[in-house]
């Protein structure tokens, strides 16, 4: 008998809500990672941000081996549903084996329906797109990374690479037969696109030997136009996150140092930085996005100060000024912010990656309402 | 229209939309003798599969299933059902199973294998059952409506758009299968998840002479 190896069960569980009774003072935090994931350690979440009815979000979760799955998770009532993304894609034949190298990862919600991510087989990401099914998308490129879905929804720029460069590419979405390159530098690593909130305005990162440029450029019809250096640095851009509400002109990366330390920058439109947070705590190797809260006044993240046990704090892009969160948890590893909800309905709600209690020292998921901390700061 | 849960096809119950052809008898057509060894080939053919080589793997189970012993391993059926689902042909994958079905007949041990594999392609793919409707129309019976249309997801609702209901009243529907996604069907919005059950109706073919109801 021929074995399908698949050794990941493709069941959806729904699990209640595990909320932890909170301490006073403290923002209240349910787990949303299951328990039962032995191994698994959770990471990088992403928030869908586009036409929510409920919170929905995606997590990794690492074998701790050269593995890593994704999953699905979304709020109904006070539960959180996970459902994994099935491994199994139709009319991709590599999906029917496990791999020793697997890894799906580098989600970009193209709406509330569903999202591109990227499936490493054999060493070479590739371009997939999940509804309630895997879906690899027709569109040849080398190894594609940092997928990024316009504001609208009807674009999609990715990074790809082979043997003549890493390059961005731009596809309206659905029709991948119109396909277009956007940079042309075989000397230059272009990586990370970022859309702008509004305008078709996008930003990304130009790597060279000596130095890291902070791009910007209106994309349409496939043609980048306008295009410009906004920032250069000789240190290195990691990722980049333009603030969602479009008044405010404002670009924050997370950056390396060359002593090794990672900062946040805020770039404004002149291409000076306007604020800089030294010490923010990145896990290795996977640098998220820089959090913005949805009214774009502030910037979350985990501090790098391990005296005080990596605190999840906000800067005030306006004043500088930071505060803590006091959150009831402890070891934050990474953070995404997200929102739900319309007008003054709207509600902020923080992902944090924390080790979890004493009974469970693995890394999971948590999320916290922080709309009424953020109202009172 | 109704959209189920989970559901669970077992070989017994299962039409098929698409008569299978019928293995002839006798020598084997290319280059694959008929004295064989089901385990080695089976060795063989997963071999290919771990390289990535389908259609060589196709190829050399098809040879098989030409020889008079092969047509009957349930095995072999399995192992093209396999290939023909990686290869994104649900429809010929379950024809290979349900032929699989057929082959095993009072074997216990083969029937737990074929039933096996029935639960784990029921799981991951969309069974999509046709039942006839009096008029015809001219309306596709289903739309892709989702953000990205796979190779697999064309070939499928190219498939259900010929498809045509092969059975007589009374009986059990014909089945074809799709790739969980984004549908419409009837100007109404669907999400087929792995493991639903939709049932659809088209036009019946017309009926023949000998079908016609005596007055």
């Amino acid at each position: 008998m021929i074995a399908i190896r698949i050794a990941a069960a493709l069941a959806v569980l729904a699990l209640a809500a595990s909320a932890t009774p909170a301490i006073a003072g403290t923002i209240p935090v349910v787990r949303v990672s299951r328990p039962d994931e032995e191994a698994m350690q959770a990471q990088n979440p992403t928030w869908c941000v586009r036409g929510v009815e409920r919170p929905a979000l995606t997590f990794e979760v690492n074998d701790r081996s050269r593995r890593i799955y994704l999953r699905v998770a979304s709020r109904d009532g006070e539960q959180w549903a996970v459902q994994d993304v099935p491994l199994v894609a139709a009319g991709a034949p590599g999906s029917f084996l496990l791999s020793d190298e697997w890894a799906d990862r580098s989600v970009a919600w193209a709406d509330a329906r569903g999202f591109f991510f990227t499936r490493t087989l054999d060493s070479r990401p590739q371009l997939y797109y999940y509804d309630v099914a895997p879906h690899r998308v027709p569109w040849e490129l080398g190894a594609v990374e940092d997928p990024s879905v316009s504001p609208d929804g009807a674009t999609i720029v990715v990074a790809a690479t082979d043997d003549s460069g890493t390059e961005l590419h731009a596809a309206p979405t659905g029709h991948w037969a119109h396909a277009t390159t956007l940079t042309s530098s075989p000397s230059v690593v272009e990586h990370g696109p970022a859309w702008f909130p509004a305008g078709n305005r996008l930003a990304w990162a130009a790597t060279d030997r000596d130095r890291t440029q902070l791009w910007v450029a209106n994309v349409a019809a496939g043609q980048a136009t306008d295009a410009r250096v906004l920032y250069s640095t000789t240190e290195e851009i990691l990722v980049t996150a333009p603030c969602p509400f479009p008044a405010l002109p404002y670009v924050a990366s997370t950056v390396r140092t060359a002593d090794g330390r990672h900062d946040l920058v805020v770039i404004d439109a002149a291409g000076q930085i306007h604020r800089r947070v030294m010490g923010v705590y990145v896990e290795p190797g996977r640098p998220g996005r820089p959090a913005w809260t949805p009214d774009g006044l502030g910037l979350v993240y985990v501090a790098d100060d391990a005296a005080a046990g990596n605190p999840v704090r906000i800067m005030s892009v306006t004043s500088g000024h930071t505060r803590d969160l006091p959150l009831d948890l402890s070891g934050a590893l990474e953070v995404a912010v997200g929102a739900w909800g319309t007008g003054a309905q709207t509600r902020t709600l923080l992902a944090v990656v924390a080790v979890g209690d004493d009974d469970d020292v693995r890394n999971h998921v948590y999320v916290a309402d922080i709309t009424d901390f953020l109202k009172g700061s | 229209m109704r959209i189920g849960g989970a559901g669970l096809l077992l070989a017994a119950t299962l039409v098929p939309a698409v008569a299978f052809a019928a293995f002839p008898g006798g020598a084997a057509s290319s280059d694959v003798a008929c004295d064989r060894d089901v385990a080695a080939d089976l060795v063989t053919i997963q071999d290919r599969l771990d390289d990535g080589r389908l259609d060589a793997a196709r190829a050399y189970v098809l040879d098989l299933l030409q020889c008079p012993d092969g047509a009957t391993e349930p095995r072999l059926h399995l192992a093209l059902a396999e290939i023909e689902e990686r290869l994104g042909k649900l429809n010929a994958a379950a024809l290979a199973i349900h032929q699989a079905g057929i082959v095993a007949g009072d074997d216990e041990d083969a029937a737990r294998l074929v039933s096996d594999a029935w639960t784990r392609f029921a799981s991951r793919w969309v069974a999509v059952k046709l039942v006839a409707m009096p008029v015809a129309t001219s309306d596709p019976p289903l739309e892709h409506a989702g953000m990205v249309a796979d190779e697999a997801t064309q070939r499928c609702v190219a498939e259900l758009e010929h498809a045509v209901v092969t059975v007589n009243p009374g009986q059990l529907p014909s089945v074809q299968w799709l790739v969980p996604g984004d549908y419409r069907a009837s100007g109404v919005d669907l999400r087929l998840p792995p493991g639903a059950t939709f049932t659809i109706k088209i036009a019946a073919p017309p009926a023949t002479t000998e079908e016609r109801p005596t007055p």
